[in-house]
């Protein structure tokens, strides 16, 4: 029954890669059910962060941006995470920012944003902003510094937990 | 004739903002210091410099609150849609408890001036529209919606005629879209493909109950058109947004960058069901409709529903669906309201060259019968018949 429902194909991919599965294996998953459904707008969007957990950041854009444009009314929010989260992995430091600054206001609660932001500010040397960021955060959670990240490739992993670390204030 | 020594009163035709800071008090009973010293900033940063570009007039400051003349409304309007889009930057790191944010009202009439003060209906009842206003949105009057349209258009949002304190007549009222739609927002490009956005259908039956029922059904013909590889078919979730609200098709279309948007409603009464469905092409006019169906109820359980065609020469002319009487399920049905959406733009696109089967007819049909899974021969026969008088129909027209 689930083998041709795309979003429990889609959902339960996101589910055991966020668990540690085998991430080519869910993006096969993923991809399965947009060959059954293209036109399904939480399926690129899942797509999108399983691209970015498996270090494709540029694939992960494409397939995000695509969520939004098959939903342009629904909240913004993690999408443009998924995106924000590319730009900072690939580097691009500046046009990551604006992307994370939307989805806090969006979505207020939602930790992974101010992470990727305050890691992206401490790699752009503006430190201030980010420890600021990064005390809204543990205002918010108390695992500011998460002990493992979904991120599967290493220069990723080590981009992402290094400047977290400079956010808060260790030695790196 | 005017008595002696009485001044005569200068008055003009001006576009009024009017602003003021949401929950001053509270913010300034938690911090008075702080939030002097953020309202002066923002004021330097932003405000100021957006009255200036826009060429306003500041008139006078009220401690939280600001009234600004402009000599052309779209000036106006668009110094207010900047700052709103400011402060919303500004805005974005600060705790919700602890944000700076204006309301904003903006009208357009006739002022007094004296002494570099303003006064008159024109002035109060920007201050009126700025007082309804939520935190970080825009309320303008009917006036400055009509004289806007068309040169700036960040999307507006009727919200009806209001009854204004200390006003007289109730003024209709229009919110402009905020926080990041605050920018004129283009339209959309439409994709490379057929695009389609299924609205809500409304429920006409004053039976609560239908609602379901006919938004289940919208969901139904998304999920199907969904899987149809060459359609570009925009999610339910963004598509029922519009639940409830009477869009204009167009501006519907240019929101959610599609071509094709299908609308219709559900009607219950007595034991019948009737549902009524119209294609529009979003930039031009409908393709067809209403198409309507009619099912009349054998059980309380909706799948268990019988469903027949309105007889030739009744009030339903887009849909024949030949005799005797086919009993169909709800799933079914979809498919008629699926072949009845995609045949005319498959015909469409085909027109512009951008689909090159061989055979319309045959192509939009077999990518009927896929979506839906086998039909039964009765259903094929009253699926074709339908599609065929719909697409004769539109030839027709367009040809």
């Amino acid at each position: 029954m689930a083998g041709d429902d795309p979003g429990i194909l889609a959902n339960a991919a996101l589910a055991l890669a966020y668990f540690g599965e085998d991430i080519g294996a869910m993006i096969a998953l993923v991809d399965r059910a947009l060959g059954l459904n293209p036109n399904f707008a939480r399926g690129w969007y899942i797509s999108g962060v399983l691209r970015n957990w498996a270090g494709q950041p540029d694939i992960a854009i494409e397939h995000l941006e695509a969520s939004l444009r098959l939903s342009p009314r629904a909240r913004v929010g993690n999408s443009l995470a998924g995106i924000g989260a590319a730009h900072f992995l690939s580097r691009r430091f500046d046009e990551a920012v604006p992307k994370l600054l939307l989805t806090i206001q969006d979505s207020p609660s939602f930790t992974h944003p101010y992470r990727v932001l305050a890691a992206c500010y401490a790699h752009m040397g503006r430190l201030d902003e980010a420890r600021e960021i990064f005390e809204r955060l543990r205002t918010i959670t108390r695992g500011a510094v998460p002990s493992t990240t979904r991120y599967r490739n290493l220069e990723h992993r080590e981009l992402f937990l290094s400047g977290l670390r400079l956010a808060a204030g260790e030695a790196t | 004739m005017k008595p002696a020594g009485q001044a005569r009163v200068e008055r003009r035709l001006a576009a009024i903002l009017a602003a003021d800071v949401a929950g001053y008090s509270r913010l300034i009973g938690a911090d008075e210091e702080g939030t002097l010293a953020r309202l002066k900033a923002y004021r330097r940063e932003v405000i100021d410099p957006k009255i200036a570009e826009h060429r306003g007039r500041l008139v006078k400051t009220t401690g939280d609150g600001l009234l600004v003349e402009f000599a052309s409304v779209v000036d106006a309007l668009r110094c207010a849609v900047e700052v709103q889009r400011g402060m919303s930057e500004r805005n974005a790191t600060a705790p919700p408890d602890n944000r700076i944010e204006f309301r904003i009202g903006v009208n357009v009439g006739d002022i007094v001036v004296e002494d570099d003060d303003i006064f008159g209906d024109g002035v109060n009842i920007a201050a009126r529209l700025e007082g309804i206003a939520e935190p970080g949105r825009i309320c303008i009057s009917a006036r400055v919606q009509e004289d806007a349209a068309g040169r700036l258009d960040p999307g507006f949002e009727d919200i009806g005629e209001q009854a204004l304190k200390n006003i007289a007549r109730p003024v209709r009222v229009f919110r402009v879209a905020t926080g990041n739609r605050l920018v004129p927002a283009p339209a959309l490009p439409l994709p490379d493909k057929p695009s389609i956005a299924v609205l809500p259908f409304a429920n006409l039956s004053g039976d609560p109950e239908q609602e379901y029922f006919a938004d289940g059904m919208v969901e139904e013909i998304i999920t199907a058109l969904s899987r149809i590889r060459w359609l570009f078919v925009i999610a339910r979730n963004s598509s029922f947004t519009y639940k409830g609200q009477a869009d204009d098709v167009k501006q519907v279309g240019r929101e959610l960058g599609v071509r094709y948007v299908l609308e219709g409603s559900v009607r219950k009464a007595g034991g019948r069901v009737r549902i009524t469905a119209q294609l529009i092409d979003a930039p031009a006019a409908p393709i067809f409709g209403p198409t309507a169906l009619t099912a009349r109820s054998k059980t309380s359980s909706i799948l268990r529903t019988k469903w027949h065609q309105a007889s030739p020469g009744s009030s339903n002319p887009h849909c024949r669906l030949p005799r005797p009487r086919v009993r169909k399920t709800a799933r079914r049905t979809i498919l008629q309201l699926t072949i009845s959406t995609f045949a005319p733009m498959r015909w469409s696109c085909r027109r512009q060259g951008k689909v090159s089967r061989p055979s319309f007819f045959w192509s939009r049909r077999s990518s009927a019968i896929r979506v839906a899974g086998p039909p039964s021969p009765g259903l094929r026969s009253a699926a074709f018949g339908c599609l065929g008088t719909v697409g004769a129909k539109i030839r027709r027209r367009i040809v």
